[in-house]
């Protein structure tokens, strides 16, 4: 019956909206230990790193962005996996749906163009992708394609011309180009993650992840993974 | 009274423990999945609402804020432990969106609000929009505008018509033609929807896009609630089965492109920074996820009208007969009707 297809439909849009919400949540609450960390490769570095291995802190930048990214994912997947088997027990008639409910379901679920700011990041998210194989996939994408690297080569052309003009000079553009390069962090930071400064529907990481969970849970309810 | 009853108690210790809950107006064991029982409001309801959103002189909320604001949404909750005060089968709404009972009455069963209450909130919402045309869009607000106050000029006049068909002779053809012409109204209303929708999604938005939406949707579940009257006042409860059926996924569809956090990020969109943005994106989610659960309510109450519809048939109730039988009852304010 048509009453039953829309009850499960509406179940699972309440699924989508609460995990969508709640991986916003949590990537608000993680940001700040991304940032401590990537502020604390910054006040580390050696004046030859700053200088001349802007490669070293680039890598070692992309490996604590790309390992906080995962950590995310999996927190949400855990979380997503568990609240919709959760969504798919409490089904009106306890999953009893016909062909035709079940059809309208899934038809109606994928929502692809639905999702506002995910959008895109839907669009790039392998059809294929389950819970189990979403980890992956996602994380491709946040390699150095996606990150701002020139910032780092910017922090350090201060203090290569200030290690022309003396040490006095020498330590204040030191600290000058750490604090700037840490504001370039943060900034750079949001940017990835929450997509700020970029237009609404660009790719984020926040995005990827909901992407990739709306995508997982809709393969899963469709039972095609 | 045909088999509409009191709530009887057990049914709401049943909702209150969790054994059941209520989806539109039907409630469900949780267990199975099973419908137990239509609720069904009745007029009084109205009066009662009505004396609680007023005690004590002080209105607690009225159709100048029936709007998102966060003020609404705390004196929503007002209303609903007063109300639960008040009448104990009432602490069954304790779990709906108060905000659509400002705006389009709790769309419980059929609707039976009289001609003055539904004119009285068409006219709020209007007079509402009127206020939030004016803080947004100033490009296509005039156009929009105008297109909307002709529909509510024929809504309005639509109203009247379901209103007195009681008292018509040929009730049948006339409530025919109001049922057709509110679905085209409503269908108008979905497509100034739709485009409001979209335009969102494209950059920043401040609550008083999300509050349009609101109005807009209330008025269109007003349609619905008065074009699916007009039917059950010729009987035609096959067809209220059918047209409830399309225009709950219809209204679904409207609804699934939004998402709470979604429209929170879009809230959120000018941060410049990513402390900014959390805290805009927080301030921003309550007034959405109202907004968005509304939406989803409205589905479902619409939806179960469809159930209602096709219980009467089963249970050989006349549409008429059981509008009537509410319009009559002068004690409860819920009824509710046992599944068949």
């Amino acid at each position: 019956m048509n009453f039953q297809a829309i009850a499960a439909q509406l179940e699972f849009l309440a699924w989508r909206d609460a995990q969508l919400a709640a991986i916003s949540s949590q990537l608000e609450k993680a940001l700040p230990a991304l940032l401590d960390e990537l502020v604390e490769q910054v006040e580390s570095a050696s004046i030859v790193n700053l200088v001349r291995s802007t490669i070293a802190l680039k890598s070692s930048a992309e490996a604590i962005i790309q390992r906080w990214c995962a950590d995310q994912l999996v927190k949400a997947l855990g979380r997503a996996e568990a609240d919709l088997d959760q969504t798919l027990l409490q089904l009106p008639g306890k999953v009893n749906l016909d062909n035709d409910v079940w059809e309208q379901v899934t038809k109606a679920l994928p929502a692809i163009a639905g999702v506002g700011l995910i959008g895109a990041s839907l669009a790039a998210t392998p059809t294929v992708i389950s819970f189990a194989t979403v980890s992956t996939s996602v994380l491709a994408f946040w390699g150095t394609s996606a990150i701002s690297w020139p910032l780092f080569a910017l922090g350090a052309a201060g203090i290569g011309v200030a290690t022309l003009t003396g040490s006095q000079s020498l330590k204040f553009a030191k600290d000058k180009a750490r604090q700037k390069l840490c504001l370039r962090l943060h900034r750079e930071a949001g940017r990835q993650v929450f997509g700020i400064g970029e237009k609404p529907g660009a790719r984020c990481m926040l995005s990827d992840i909901q992407a990739a969970i709306v995508q997982a849970g809709r393969n899963r309810i469709q039972g095609a993974i | 009274m045909i088999l509409l009853r009191a709530v009887p108690p057990e049914l709401v210790q049943g909702v209150a423990s969790g054994l059941y809950k209520v989806t539109g107006s039907v409630v469900r064991d949780v267990a199975s999945g099973r419908g137990i029982a239509f609720l069904q409001e009745t007029g009084m309801l109205q009066t009662i609402l009505n004396s609680v959103m007023t005690s004590g002189g002080n209105p607690i909320v009225g159709f100048a804020n029936l709007g998102l604001g966060a003020a609404s949404v705390i004196q929503n909750q007002q209303i609903k432990s007063r109300l639960a005060e008040v009448q104990s089968s009432l602490a069954l709404l304790q779990n709906l969106q108060i905000g659509t009972l400002v705006v389009s009455g709790l769309g419980l069963g059929v609707s039976v609000a009289g001609f003055a209450v539904m004119l009285k909130r068409l006219k709020g919402i209007e007079v509402h929009l009127g206020t939030i045309e004016a803080k947004i869009d100033h490009v296509t607000k005039d156009r929009r505008s105008d297109d909307i106050r002709m529909i509510f000029a024929d809504v309005g006049t639509q109203l009247d018509t379901v209103d007195t068909l009681s008292g018509r002779s040929n009730k049948v053809s006339i409530a025919e033609a109001a049922e057709q012409s509110l679905a085209t109204s409503a269908g108008r209303l979905e497509s100034h929807f739709q485009q409001k929708s979209d335009t969102m999604q494209l950059g920043a938005i401040t609550t008083a896009d999300m509050d349009l939406l609101w109005s807009l949707a209330a008025a269109i579940r007003l349609c619905h609630e008065a074009g699916l009257r007009a039917l059950y006042s010729i009987d035609e409860l096959e067809a209220a089965k059918q047209l409830a059926e399309r225009r709950a996924q219809r209204f679904l569809n409207l609804s699934q492109a939004l998402t709470p956090d979604s429209l929170a990020r879009l809230c959120a969109q000018s941060a410049q920074d990513a402390v900014s943005y959390a805290e805009a994106r927080r301030l921003a989610l309550p007034q959405a996820e109202v907004l968005v659960h509304g939406l989803r309510d409205s589905v479902a109450s619409i939806s179960s009208q469809s159930e209602l519809a096709q219980n009467l048939i089963a249970n050989q109730i006349s549409g008429p007969a059981y509008l009537k039988d509410i319009a009559d009852e002068k004690e409860e304010p819920l009824l509710i009707l046992p599944t068949a």
